[in-house]
């Protein structure tokens, strides 16, 4: 028995693995059968951590998970995981969980029943809305809430409490994407899909490392340049990562002049006949947008117009695109960026060589960004004006960090200034949600909310009063974070958070809710690729822990709202989950984001939406794989119908300087970010015992001339400072992360409070996105 | 007993040099290779503490490209048999 238990064990490992790299393997030991008369019960979940969307298979016993493998029929990662698989089932079992909610009385937090904390919850923001109205209370919610999640949020925000106070973390995350590609295309998110990776001949990593944030994209990417030797990877970033490994060409630019690179590489286009004229004349139009933007400073409490900052919108000519790009010439690119002019040429023709099909993808490096709109655009730009989008291995993708940032922020729309389909300052729009959500005319807010940073400013002025942060950990992600950690202790404040685990959210609290995750409820997200994915509830929650749904409908229902969330549940096998996706689905339906029916998603590993009589779209925009395009008309990018009878917009984007930059007091460049072991600010992955000792603190990569200048070594304790805070942490030299001369990386897991990095983080932000940069700011590093 | 099915993706010049490597760590099996630059490897280990430190060291390895996770069962507390 002991030798064929540990057999079967090894052998489902070997046949997991080699399914996985392709090989067709015969069930030698009738695994199937084994596994259930081991009591195991699989069932398919996507992964709880990153965008990419991982399928896997959940194995569960005696009501516990024990085991979970790549689910080898999910198209994204065929069978495998990356290392986060590991811990994937540990983040549910941390000691810590919280289990019961709890009441802060004269500071100290006691247990209290559902009851009392709801009731007091709903007391509290009905008197506040009452007395102060709408712009009083908030929600700060979530890229990681399940599609439905979302959905209630936005219900009970928007259409009970009449507010636009409702924002997500994805706003830290990806909104300068969302910003440039409704700005080009009219509509939001990726046009192609993962395909591109067994399609593209030359990729382009900006901002991204890759290997370690998105491991199975990039082991799909490392598959296809190893197999194909033609296959050429360009890495563009700020400092060397474990993703450099594989790129033929490495360029490392100095923080912010990617703008002037990517307008220099559009000049090289233009001026060596790279550029696909036909697509051009019958595709794309062009457009310039206000410059000198300011940055959404707060100078003696008033906002510099950052906040406010509506840009205006003209078309131009494309004599006057070619005009403007043409001073970013190599030289002056070179000048601004470091990087030798004949390497941006370089680059530049490897972009346009037309028989070569080409892909970029970047994250955080392009997003949290003070000129992001702009940076994603002029990406764009090079796509659009070399015609390479929308079809197998052409197109520009940004990958996103949350599993549902797609799934539930952007699509569903709960940002401060959307709806489901559309704003809430377009009046049609508004009636449009009205109708589908059965409410008087009239009833939703026209005026934009508070997003992110202006969130929490709002909350420390006290201007809002009543804050519910959920799903994610508010008073360790905001740049800038002591400031505004002060500003939620004031007087009159009152701040919920609901989370799994205690976080430096949670101690700020007076109400603190313990919540279900992942497949401790039933869920759906949707992922980097427009990918819809649905899982089944597979173990229950542990105590009085409950999902963020049932919070949010209790909660409304406390207040009054219990008609929008009242639906004849036999109609929808007794799912409220059910009932919010169908009525959620009328939203997009024959406006570019079909989505398959409820029952659908339970039975398939994902859909691409638009999904179009039971069909997945790969390539949007593109005649023969969009249905949205008719016969005839090659491309369509139906986003811009009405403005630009369905052409996209380059837009002419100039290299504007980052709002704050090193000077003889703070002479270096810091940059923020992620590492393997961690997963965002750590809240679940700290929890398992074995991640925590492996990476048990933030530390300092540093250049070994800048760490030998300051008489630093590898371990050195160094206090990093800005002007706004400071840190002591360990330095690393020679490390995974090799930053540039001039530039440290701090990672922002560590929750120690003489860590957190982001003390040091400068609060600003892209006054079109209003997106945060946790990448700039200018520091200064001595010896302890 | 903790046990776990990877997939180690070599620069498939380096092949060799990773398999010799990998025959040198305890609990680590090669089951095959696939495509000449695939390694599936079994981990067998008490604790996915010693599991986890066996991937790293894998992944760190020169030659390595990245680590895969296909399978992974994790009954720690479950009798060592």
């Amino acid at each position: 028995m002991k030798l064929s238990r540990r057999k079967f064990l090894k052998a489902s490992a070997a046949a997991a693995a080699m399914t996985a790299a392709g090989v067709s393997v015969i069930d030698p030991l009738g695994l199937s059968e084994a596994s259930a008369a081991g009591g195991i019960k699989w069932t398919k979940a996507p992964c709880r951590f990153c965008g990419t969307g991982c399928g896997i298979m959940v194995g569960v016993k005696n009501g516990k998970i024990i085991a979970t493998k790549g689910d080898p029929h999910a198209p994204v990662n065929r069978g495998l995981n990356c290392i986060k698989g590991y811990f994937l089932a540990k983040i549910l079992y941390g000691k810590d969980r919280l289990t019961k909610p709890l009441i802060r009385n004269n500071g100290r937090m006691l247990e209290a029943s559902w009851d009392e904390a709801l009731d007091l919850i709903a007391s509290k923001y009905k008197t506040t809305l009452d007395k102060y109205g709408p712009t009083s209370i908030g929600m700060f919610g979530s890229g990681q809430w399940t599609i439905w999640e979302g959905y209630a949020a936005s219900k009970f925000v928007k259409a009970g409490m009449r507010s636009n106070n409702l924002d997500p973390n994805a706003r830290f995350c990806m909104a300068s994407a969302v910003g440039a590609f409704m700005r080009t295309f009219g509509k939001d998110e990726p046009m192609g899909c993962y395909d591109d990776l067994e399609y593209a001949d030359t990729f382009f990593t900006w901002g991204a490392n890759m290997a370690e944030m998105h491991p199975i994209l990039y082991s799909r990417l490392t598959d296809r340049k190893l197999k194909f030797t033609h296959v050429k990877h360009v890495d563009m970033g700020t400092q060397i990562t474990r993703t450099s490994s594989t790129a033929d060409i490495m360029i490392l630019f100095k923080p912010q002049t990617d703008l002037a690179i990517a307008n220099a590489m559009a000049n090289i286009l233009i001026k060596e006949g790279y550029v696909n004229e036909d697509f051009v004349s019958k595709h794309v139009t062009f457009k310039r947008g206000l410059h000198n933007l300011p940055y959404g400073r707060e100078i003696n409490g008033r906002n510099d117009g950052g906040a406010t900052f509506k840009d205006k919108a003209k078309g131009v000519s494309y004599e006057e695109y070619k005009k403007f790009v043409s001073i970013y010439t190599p030289a002056y690119a070179s000048k601004l960026s470091n990087v030798p002019a004949d390497k941006i040429v370089e680059i530049a023709r490897l972009f346009g060589d037309p028989k070569r099909k080409t892909v970029s993808y970047w994250t955080m490096g392009m997003n949290q960004h003070t000129r992001g709109v702009w940076i994603n655009h002029l990406v764009y730009n090079l796509h659009l004006l070399t015609g390479k989008i929308s079809e197998p291995g052409n197109g520009p993708f940004s990958l996103t960090g949350q599993p549902s940032a797609c799934g539930t922020a952007r699509e569903v729309g709960t940002f401060a200034h959307k709806l489901p389909r559309g704003v809430v300052m377009n009046p049609k729009h508004r009636a449009f949600a009205e109708k589908i959500w059965k409410l008087p005319p009239g009833t939703i807010n026209p005026k934009p909310g508070y997003h992110s940073v202006e969130m929490a400013r709002a909350f420390d002025r006290g201007d809002l009063k009543c804050l519910w942060v959920m799903c994610n950990n508010y008073f360790q992600a905001l740049p800038n974070v002591t400031r505004y950690r002060k500003g939620a202790q004031k007087e009159g404040r009152f701040l919920v958070v609901s989370d799994p685990y205690p976080t430096r959210s949670t101690e700020l609290a007076d109400v603190v809710l313990p919540t279900a995750m992942w497949v401790e409820k039933e869920g759906a997200y949707g992922n980097a690729e427009r990918r819809t994915q649905f899982w089944e509830q597979a173990v229950e929650p542990p105590g009085e822990s409950k999902s963020d749904l049932w919070q949010i409908v209790e909660v409304a229902r406390r207040m009054g709202y219990g008609h929008l969330f009242d639906y004849d549940l036999s109609r929808y096998d007794g799912k409220i989950e059910k009932a919010l996706f169908e009525e959620y689905r009328n939203f997009g339906r024959g406006f570019g984001k079909d989505l398959a029916p409820f029952d659908v998603y339970h039975k398939v590993r994902g859909l691409r939406w638009p999904v179009i009589d039971g069909k997945e779209t790969l390539w949007r925009y593109k005649e023969g794989y969009d249905p949205y395009v008719k016969a005839g008309e090659e491309y369509n990018f139906y986003g811009n119908k009405k403005k630009t009878g369905g052409r996209a917009n380059i837009w002419l984007c100039p290299y504007e300087p980052a709002p704050e930059e090193p000077d003889s007091q703070y002479p270096l460049w810091l940059c923020t970010g992620r590492v393997l072991e961690h997963w965002h600010s750590g809240t679940m992955t700290q929890r398992v015992p074995e991640l925590h000792r492996a990476v048990p603190e933030a530390f300092v990569s540093i250049h070994p001339e800048d760490a030998s200048s300051l008489g630093i070594k590898n371990g050195s304790r160094v206090r990093v400072s800005t002007r706004r805070g400071e840190i002591i942490v360990r330095a690393e030299i020679e490390g995974r992360n090799k930053p540039q001369k001039g530039l440290v990386f701090v990672p922002w897991f560590d929750e120690d409070l003489t860590r957190m990095v982001n003390n040091l983080t400068l609060d600003v932000y892209d006054p079109i996105s209003k997106q945060a940069d946790f990448k700039k700011c200018a520091c200064k590093v001595e010896k302890v | 007993m903790v046990v776990s099915g990877l997939l180690v993706n070599t620069l498939p010049e380096k092949l060799e040099q990773v398999k010799k490597e990998l025959g040198t760590i305890k609990g680590v099996e090669i089951n095959s290779v696939v495509d000449d630059y695939k390694i599936i490897v079994i981990i067998e280990s008490k604790t996915v503490e010693e599991e986890v430190a066996v991937s790293k060291e894998i992944a760190a390895m020169d030659g390595v490209l990245g680590i895969n996770l296909a399978y992974h069962h994790f009954e720690e507390n479950e009798a060592d048999d």
